[in-house]
């Protein structure tokens, strides 16, 4: 699946479940001073406080030679993402949230006229912040920061036994981006809001060293580790999601 | 099959193991291969015993010649071309 259409994917979802809340936030006779009703008093009763849940996909821009191994592009899904995060509005600090976030993406290759699958997977878990004034009331601009660890795997298969390796390293994340939400009290009757985000930025990573891939044979024979050398996944890279927030 | 003093070496096609024959007796013996074996060499100063499998990414398995060939006295060399790759430029 290209980036395009998962891009028209995340956008047609967003506006389904857009169409479905503004359904909800409707009434019959007084239908309008109902909803900015609803939305005045879901703003004044607001401590601060929120939990949000996103979801995300995009892609990353790889450059390095070492990625010649597991494919032509210059790009690589950058997979699925799920983040949790939490305002700290209550703070004082207007726009400021925490997130975690976990991203998952791989990429797979035949390489050598067919003779050699290459199969890489990469998982990263971060915890960072995010700042962004509010304009409107439902749309600010973000800077965020994160950084964790990182987890790949590459194997390697042939005529001979597959053989693998895992990797583990320090990763962190630089991005400015967007969040937009349904004004408070749009979806009538729960404090919740539906938004879209995205962002576009430089994901650094110590580089991967495959220096020790097994053969997954379990046979009694003594087998020599092969070391496939470096591989670096630093890049930039962008995404889109949508997210739900619940505020109290 | 290979000569190295009074013994000769050989692979057999559709096997995986390979025979040591002593020339004296004529007394053939063999050893099993973790796959089947395309050409023998024996290293006589390095003491050692080298299995080519034959195979496109590079696989060999060595003996140590001063011992009788075993699972205990062998290594598994596999996909010995792939070393590195990962550093370099791919058409």
């Amino acid at each position: 699946m290209n980036w395009t259409t998962r891009l028209i994917g995340t956008l047609a979802a967003c506006g389904v479940m857009l169409g479905a809340s503004a359904a909800v936030a409707q009434t019959t006779d007084g239908g309008e001073d109902v909803a900015a009703e609803a939305e005045v008093d879901a703003a004044s009763s607001w401590t601060g406080h929120g939990v949000g849940i996103a979801v995300r996909t995009g892609s990353q821009y790889e450059t390095d030679p070492g990625f010649d191994a597991l494919g032509d592009a210059n790009a690589f899904p950058a997979g699925g993402a799920v983040e949790l995060d939490y305002r700290l509005d209550y703070l004082g600090v207007d726009g400021l949230t925490t997130f975690a976030t976990a991203r998952w993406t791989g990429r797979s290759a035949e390489r050598f006229s067919g003779q050699t699958d290459f199969d890489w997977t990469r998982g990263l878990y971060m915890l960072g912040a995010q700042y962004g004034p509010w304009e409107f009331g439902t749309f600010r601009p973000l800077a965020r920061l994160a950084a964790g660890y990182s987890t790949q795997r590459l194997a390697v298969s042939t005529s001979q036994p597959t053989m693998s390796d895992r990797t583990h390293d320090l990763a962190g994340m630089g991005s400015i981006g967007f969040e937009w939400l349904t004004p408070r009290g749009f979806i009538k009757g729960a404090p919740m809001r539906l938004g879209l985000l995205g962002q576009v930025g430089y994901l650094a990573q110590t580089s991967a060293e495959f220096d020790d891939l097994n053969s997954e044979s379990d046979d009694d024979w003594s087998r020599a580790a092969l070391d496939l050398g470096t591989l670096p996944t630093s890049g930039v890279f962008w995404d889109l999601g949508i997210n739900l927030v619940y505020e109290w | 099959v290979t000569f190295s003093g009074p013994f000769a070496y050989g692979v057999f096609r559709g096997t995986a193991d390979f025979g040591i024959f002593d020339l004296s007796t004529g007394h053939p013996t063999d050893y099993p291969l973790p796959m089947e074996g395309e050409r023998i060499f024996v290293l006589e100063d390095q003491e050692l015993i080298l299995v080519d499998h034959g195979r496109r990414e590079g696989a060999f398995t060595v003996f140590r010649g001063s011992e009788e060939p075993s699972m205990d006295t062998a290594r598994v060399f596999e996909n010995v071309f792939l070393r590195d790759l990962l550093g370099q430029e791919l058409p």
